[in-house]
Formats: C-alpha cells, sequence, structure tokens
C-alpha cells in the first residue's frame, strides 16, 4: 500500500512537473495555396543533404528545401503578419510578403513599387497605381481597394491614425486622390512605410497567419513568435522571382548565429556583434561583409536649464566621437549631424574634438583646476549627472563619454535607469541625457526634427528654444520641394548644433554577412525594414 | 493525512491572493510604461497623445484596484487576460511555454538524476579514492561553470566541430539534447555533492555499524537500509529543483532557440507586457506550491515517524 502511494506521489510530482505539456495553442500556419507552392518547389528541388535537411525544422516543415531557399536569421520574431497592425508590416516587408505604394532606395530617395506615381496639387495627392499590381492570388490592386487598405491602418494603428483624417477619392480602378485638407508633404514618405503594405481584404480571411498580399514571396509557413519560411510567389506581378523560397530563423543570440554561419546552416543575415564581424573581416575567401551607416542614431541631450553656453560647448568639444565609434569596433559610424551624410538633408557641421579649446572656454567661464584635477567654481565642482540606459551600446559611450570628460576636467557621475521615457526624459532630470533613436524613417528629416527640436517636442527636454529654428521647422511642415526640405532641415539641425543642445555620436552601420554567391538581401539600403526581394539571389 | 492535505491545499488560496496582489503591486509600480513600449518598440518616436490613447485603449488608465479585482476575477474563471504586445491571451501563450519548458526540466532532472545517483553512491562508498576525487572535482566545476559558457562549448563541440548535431535544430527531438546536456550537468553536480553528503552521514549512523555487526550483507545494508533513509532528502532536493529548473533555463532557451517559458517572461518583461508576467508568476506560485506539498507528502510516506503538522 505504502509502495503504492509512493509511486503515486512520485508520478504525480513529475505529472505535475509536465503539467501543461502538449501541443501549442497556436499551432504553426502552413497555407494551402503556399503548401501547393512549396510543393512544387520541392518537387523542383534537385538535391537536399540530410544532414541540411536535419539542422532546417521549418524549412522541412513546409517543404521548403533544396533549390534556391536563402536561409537566413532574424532577431525579432512576432506573432502576427497583421501588415497593418504593430510594427509586424516590418516583419512582412523583410520576408518579402508585403510591399507599400512606394519603397525607398539606398539614397533615401522614394522609388515606385505599387504605385507608378504621385502628384501633388495643393492639399490633394493623385496616385496611379501600377496597372499589374495584383495580390498572389491574381486578383488585381485596386484604387478602391489602396483606399480600403488606408483606412483600416487608420484604424488599427495608433501610429497612423492621422490617416483617418484624410479624404479618399477612387477616380478609377487604378487612380486615386488623397486630400489631407491641410498642407502634408511627407504623405508620399508615409506611404512608403511597412507598415501601408497592402492587403486583400476580401480574399484574406486570417489577418494575423495568412494575409493575402503583394510581395514577391507568400508564406509557407508562420510559427507564431518563431520561424518564417516563405516560398516564391508564382503570380507575381512585378516579374520573376529568383529565389525558390526563403526560411527566417529566430534567433536572438549572436554566438549561435556565428557557428550557423560558420557550419553552413545559414546564408546570410545582417545586425552583426562586433566579436562575429571581426571573425567574418579575417575570413573574406568565406564571408561577404556589407557594412553602410544606418538611420539608428545614438545621440545625447545637453540640459540648458543647467549647463551655461560654455560648460555645453565644451563638452561637445571634448567628447571624440571617432574614438567611440571606434571602441564600438565597426557596428557603428560617427555621425556629424543626426541623418546620413548622403543624404540632402544630411549636411551639417561640427566643429573638431579641441580639448584645449574646451578648457580654455572652462576657464573663461570662472571655472578653475582644483588640486583634484576636476574644474570648480565659487568652491563648487563641476560635477556633471550623465543619464543613459543599458541598451544599443548607450552603456558603453557613458563609459567613455566619462573616461573623456574626467580626463579634461570635468567630474562626472553615471545614472542608469531602466526605462529612459518614464525617468531622465520625462522628468528633464540629468545634465547629460543619452539616447537612441531611429533618426530617419522614411526618407524625410520632418519626423526627428519635430521629435527633438520644435516646441513642446517630447524629446526636446534639455529646454532648447530657438525662435529661427521654430520658424524654419514651420516652414518644414508644409514645404514640398524636397531641396528646400533639405535646406530648412539643414538650417534647423545647424542651429541646434551651434547652440550647443545636442551631440550626435554615432548612428549604427546596417552590418550584413553573406556567402559568397548570395546578394540582394537590401544590404544595400539603410532601413532596418528590407529583406528579401524578387531579385535577392543565392548562387 | 487526508485532513492534512485538504488544510494545505485551502492554506494555498490565501497564499496564491497575496503572492497575486504584491506581483500586480510592484509590476505597477516597476517604471515603464507598457503603452510607450509597444509603440516605441523599433525605436521610433511616437506623440504624447498616441501613447495616451493607447493607454487608455490598454485600459491603463483605470485605478489599480479596479484593474487588479478585474484581472483576480478572470483569473479564477481561467481567463489570466490579454497580452500587451500582441493581444493574444495570456494563459494559451503561457501553457505553449510551460510545455516547452517543462520537457526541458524534466528532461535534465532524470538525466541528473540517473548520473548523480549511481556516482554519489560509489563516491561515498569509496570515500577519499581516486574515483571520489575526481567526481569531487568535477562536481565541483559543473556547479561552478556558468550555463550560457557550458551551452556555447557543447554547440561548438558537437555542431561545428563533431557535426553531430545541427547549430539551427529548435524544438525537435536533436534539439532536446543539447540544451538538456546544458542543462544537467549543473544541476548533476549539485546532486552528486548533495547526495554524497546525505549518503555519508547515513553510513556513520549507528543502525549501519549494528546491521553490518549483524553480518548482513553490504549490498542490502547499502539499498535497503542507508539509501532508503537518504531517499527522503534527495527527493525533496530533487523536488526542490523542479522550480529552479524552470525558472532558471531562460539563458538555455534563448540560446538553443527552445520556445519554453522563461524566455517567453524574459521578452516580456523587456516589453511590460505585465499581463504574462502576472500570469507567469501565479502559475510558478501554485506550482512551487504544489511539487512543495507532494514533495512533503513523499517524505512523510518515506518516514512515518516524521510528524504531520499544520
Amino acid at each position: 500500500m505504502k509502495k503504492r502511494l509512493l509511486a503515486g506521489l512520485t508520478a504525480s510530482m513529475l505529472v505535475l512537473s509536465l503539467a501543461a505539456c502538449g501541443g501549442s495553442s497556436r499551432p504553426a500556419q502552413t497555407t494551402a495555396a503556399a503548401a501547393e507552392t512549396a510543393a512544387a518547389t520541392e518537387a523542383a528541388a534537385t538535391e537536399a543533404a540530410p544532414a541540411e535537411t536535419e539542422a532546417q525544422p521549418a524549412a522541412e516543415a513546409s517543404g521548403a528545401t533544396g533549390g534556391k531557399i536563402l536561409k537566413t536569421a532574424a532577431s525579432f520574431a512576432y506573432p502576427s503578419l497583421d501588415v497593418h497592425t504593430e510594427y509586424y508590416g516590418w516583419y512582412t516587408s523583410i520576408y518579402g510578403l508585403s510591399e507599400a505604394l512606394f519603397k525607398i532606395g539606398p539614397d533615401m530617395g522614394l522609388v515606385p513599387c505599387l504605385a507608378e506615381s504621385a502628384e501633388t496639387d495643393g492639399t490633394v495627392m493623385t496616385i496611379k497605381l501600377q496597372d499589374a499590381a495584383a495580390f498572389s492570388n491574381g486578383n488585381p490592386l485596386t484604387a478602391d481597394m489602396v483606399i480600403r487598405n488606408l483606412q483600416r491602418l487608420a484604424e488599427v494603428n495608433p501610429r497612423f491614425a492621422f490617416l483617418g483624417d484624410f479624404n479618399y477619392e477612387a477616380v478609377d480602378d487604378k487612380t486615386l486622390t488623397i486630400d489631407t485638407k491641410n498642407p502634408y508633404p511627407t504623405l508620399k514618405n508615409d506611404l512608403a512605410s511597412p507598415e501601408c503594405g497592402m492587403i486583400d481584404l476580401d480574399a484574406t480571411t486570417d489577418f494575423d497567419l495568412d494575409p493575402v498580399c503583394t510581395g514577391p514571396f507568400v508564406i509557407s509557413e508562420f510559427i507564431p513568435s518563431g520561424d518564417v519560411t516563405v516560398t516564391r510567389n508564382e503570380n507575381y506581378w512585378g516579374g520573376d522571382v529568383i529565389l525558390d523560397g526563403a526560411v527566417f530563423y529566430y534567433m536572438q543570440e549572436d554566438q549561435p548565429k556565428l557557428m550557423a554561419m560558420q557550419s553552413g546552416e545559414l546564408d546570410c543575415y545582417n545586425s552583426i556583434d562586433s566579436a562575429s564581424l571581426q571573425i567574418y573581416l579575417s575570413d573574406p575567401a568565406s564571408y561577404k561583409v556589407v557594412q553602410i551607416a544606418g538611420t539608428r542614431l545614438q545621440f545625447y541631450i545637453l540640459n540648458e536649464n543647467r549647463l551655461d553656453d560654455k560648460v555645453r560647448e565644451a563638452i561637445n568639444l571634448i567628447v571624440d566621437k571617432d574614438a567611440i565609434a571606434a571602441y564600438q569596433e565597426g557596428t557603428v559610424s560617427p555621425a556629424v549631424g543626426p541623418f546620413l551624410p548622403s543624404a540632402a538633408y544630411g549636411q551639417v557641421k561640427v566643429p573638431a574634438v579641441d580639448t584645449d579649446k574646451a578648457k580654455a572656454l572652462l576657464e573663461e567661464d570662472g571655472y578653475t583646476l582644483g588640486s583634484d584635477g576636476f574644474y570648480e567654481k565659487d568652491g563648487a565642482k563641476l560635477h556633471l549627472n550623465i543619464c543613459y540606459y543599458a541598451a544599443r551600446n548607450l552603456d558603453a559611450i557613458a563609459i567613455l563619454m566619462q573616461e573623456q570628460l574626467n580626463n579634461c576636467g570635468i567630474e562626472t557621475e553615471l545614472t542608469v535607469e531602466e526605462d529612459p521615457d518614464a525617468t531622465y526624459i520625462a522628468s528633464g532630470d540629468f545634465d547629460i541625457a543619452l539616447y537612441c533613436m531611429i533618426s530617419d524613417k522614411a526618407g524625410d528629416p520632418l519626423y526627428f526634427i519635430d521629435s527633438t527640436l520644435a516646441e513642446g517636442a517630447y524629446y526636446d527636454c534639455g529646454g532648447f528654444d530657438d525662435d529661427e529654428c521654430q520658424a524654419a521647422i514651420e516652414q518644414l511642415r508644409i514645404e514640398p520641394d524636397p531641396a528646400k526640405r533639405a535646406e530648412l532641415a539643414n538650417k534647423c539641425i545647424q542651429i541646434a548644433i551651434d547652440d550647443n543642445a545636442f551631440g550626435y555620436v554615432g548612428l549604427f552601420n546596417q552590418t550584413t554577412v553573406l556567402k559568397p554567391g548570395v546578394s540582394g538581401f537590401a544590404e544595400d539600403i539603410p532601413f532596418d525594414f528590407y529583406g528579401v526581394d524578387a531579385k535577392t539571389n543565392k548562387q | 493525512m487526508k485532513k492534512y492535505v485538504i488544510k494545505r491545499l485551502i492554506s494555498l488560496i490565501p497564499l496564491l491572493l497575496i503572492l497575486s496582489f504584491f506581483s500586480f503591486l510592484l509590476l505597477d509600480m516597476a517604471p515603464g510604461d507598457p503603452a510607450e513600449k509597444k509603440l516605441a518598440a523599433q525605436g521610433v518616436a511616437v506623440t504624447k497623445e498616441v501613447i495616451e490613447a493607447e493607454r487608455i485603449r490598454m485600459g491603463l488608465d483605470r485605478p489599480f484596484l479596479t484593474r487588479y479585482f478585474a484581472w483576480l476575477f478572470g483569473a479564477l474563471r481561467g481567463d489570466l487576460g490579454v497580452s500587451y504586445k500582441d493581444g493574444f491571451p495570456v494563459m494559451g501563450k503561457l501553457m505553449d511555454g510551460l510545455g516547452k519548458t517543462c520537457q526541458l526540466a524534466v528532461s535534465s532532472l532524470v538525466l541528473s538524476l540517473l548520473v548523480s545517483i549511481p556516482v554519489s553512491v560509489i563516491c561515498a562508498v569509496r570515500q577519499d579514492s581516486l574515483f571520489d576525487n575526481v567526481f569531487r572535482i568535477l562536481s565541483f566545476a559543473g556547479n561552478s561553470v556558468p550555463n550560457f559558457l557550458i551551452s556555447v562549448l557543447l554547440m561548438f563541440v558537437f555542431c561545428i566541430r563533431m557535426k553531430i548535431f545541427p547549430v539551427i535544430a529548435g524544438d525537435s527531438f536533436s534539439g532536446l539534447f543539447l540544451p538538456v546536456i546544458s542543462l544537467a550537468i549543473p544541476m548533476t553536480g549539485r546532486f552528486i555533492r548533495q547526495f554524497r553528503a546525505e549518503i555519508i552521514s547515513q553510513l556513520e549512523q549507528d543502525f549501519v555499524t549494528g546491521i553490518r555487526a549483524r553480518g548482513v550483507r553490504e549490498t542490502v545494508v547499502l539499498f535497503r537500509n542507508v539509501l532508503y533513509n537518504a531517499l527522503g532528502h534527495m527527493i525533496t532536493i530533487a523536488g526542490l529543483s523542479i522550480g529552479t529548473l524552470m525558472g532558471g533555463s531562460v539563458v538555455i532557451e534563448t540560446i538553443f532557440r527552445w520556445s519554453g517559458i522563461g524566455k517567453l517572461v524574459m521578452d516580456s518583461i523587456t516589453a511590460r507586457d505585465y499581463p504574462v508576467v502576472q500570469g507567469f508568476v501565479l502559475i510558478m506560485g501554485v506550482m512551487y506550491l504544489v511539487i512543495g506539498l507532494v514533495t512533503d507528502l513523499i517524505f512523510v510516506t518515506l518516514d512515518p515517524r516524521t510528524e504531520i503538522t499544520s
């Protein structure tokens, strides 16, 4: 009896431990249409090494093995493929499933995609769609469908709620007008956002798992918050698609990605850490590395309410961006302004590092060097508080800035916060605040300038206030001409630089590693939301 | 015994209520706005107006107690709410992750026990022998080396050098092998040291000397008396380890792409996805308490001299 009870209890403990073991409540989705494509791909495949098949569970399950299947890693995974919701459109764009009306090119300029052209007359933009543009099920993309997509986006995504304020009209099947009511010069850029990808709203039955889109690939297998497998869209409106398919393995850690690349289980991936980068760079015969400056900016805000002009200027003359970028070993390019220097609106100048001049400025301001090697005035030490959060290398930057400032006689202390937006950005309780954000989300400078320099902007928490800059921002909000917009943007940023309100430290590099023969993985585009497309190739 | 079990189960109710209230309170007090985190997830700045509208949509503008009781009444019906991050039911997400983590934890526990029990018995019987000294050093090392280092080393040896397993294995059987070993190595090291000490202490008891004096065979003494007496202690250690394994496998799950509950909760904490974190706390609380109860009952069954008190 006792033995039975003992056995029962032990078993119950194990069962308890296994509680809830079972199938996923959101199983992997394999679409019927994609299954057909996958089957065709499999039939076309001529070879599939057993070891390779073992290594690719997602590809295996969907039949996306052999042939030209690109295998890559994704650092993030999401539970839904609804193009319009949250940031999921970024990923459907990376997977080659969805497309927007326009795309952003390597030079930050807008190029046609689903739309052939867009012309603005006052507040009305007339958009002509590509004649051939169609969904993967063969249904043509119509003006009415575009309008309904934009209206749905406004409803389900708070960041695009403004689209709900506009008037839309379908002129004919392939032409539509958007009346923004007030001048809105960045509409075309907004329409290039991946969230503006088009879905066949009538044919889609499950927006989360199986949206019908226009991209060169269709979903083959989707594991929510896991691996994603896509296969070629046989009905792609834009012509031939080179790859048979692609697999996106969800891999967060850098070491497994490196080892998977070394073992041949991956063909390419981006967002490479500095340690792996050095390994790839040391073996150019096996790996091709493409590095371009991206749009994710590391910067700091100088608190004008606490630091006078000369102290702020001295700080900016001391902080050595080149040294900080060098420390980050190729993952970051030193920034001049917040935008890429290759963009027309990235043409600003900053003074070179000059520690002697910085010290002279402090002495002019009444500071004297104390016996401990730090500046002081009226018995009070020049003591600065650098606030940062431990992400995007800001912790390393904070330490390097502390060292550089300390070496020049400015005593600093570091304050780390878990959530900058709820703490030092909200309260303004800092001398120097480090932050990282995307400075250019769709090939236009207004978003960043509006977020950091405009009156009442959330990230203008250091007290920057300049009438001339504000007037230029107001003009930027309505100016449609790109050349004039660039001029205005350069003026705004230069004012902020001259006022020593900010320090733009570095732009994260978009670094991609590819096996020889792999190309077209958006390695030359400085945005995070592009990946495979019709021209992506694996030889 | 029956009365005791019922009493213990009833006592879980106030404990779980207190646990849920304080975890809800602590999460509410933690810095960070879930709405802001959600909208700015990709580093794109959003306006205060958009954040405020999202806060209202997510119900974060309601008073603390209103939110807590709404959550509590839902939890009583088995509904732990929906994830802030993606809007999917928390219960489903947690159950998916829990199942995967259980596979990992139980497999590691079984492997650890299979290795550590015979090794610790031999070490205890042949105290201070070469075998004992070697395994004491190995167990010390296994217990000291961090999980992530073991994982990366195993991956390097088995996937890159020997090419036995793929790096990208995921939730398959071959994908289970390396994470189980990674989790089992430190656990085995700990078990060997603890079991060895317990067996040695049993071997030094007077009753063992008495049995040996009566001429009983050494194997009988060892298996029928010493090990039987040590079993209660060993089961307690193993029972408590399940909780550690469940909560401590996050690094392993991330490195080996194992979609378990540890990884889910870490991602949820980063994203301020409080309904998922709150649901995790509740489920883990229940599991800890019930495993504790079952362990106690096994202990009592093995050694009836142990008094049951409320």
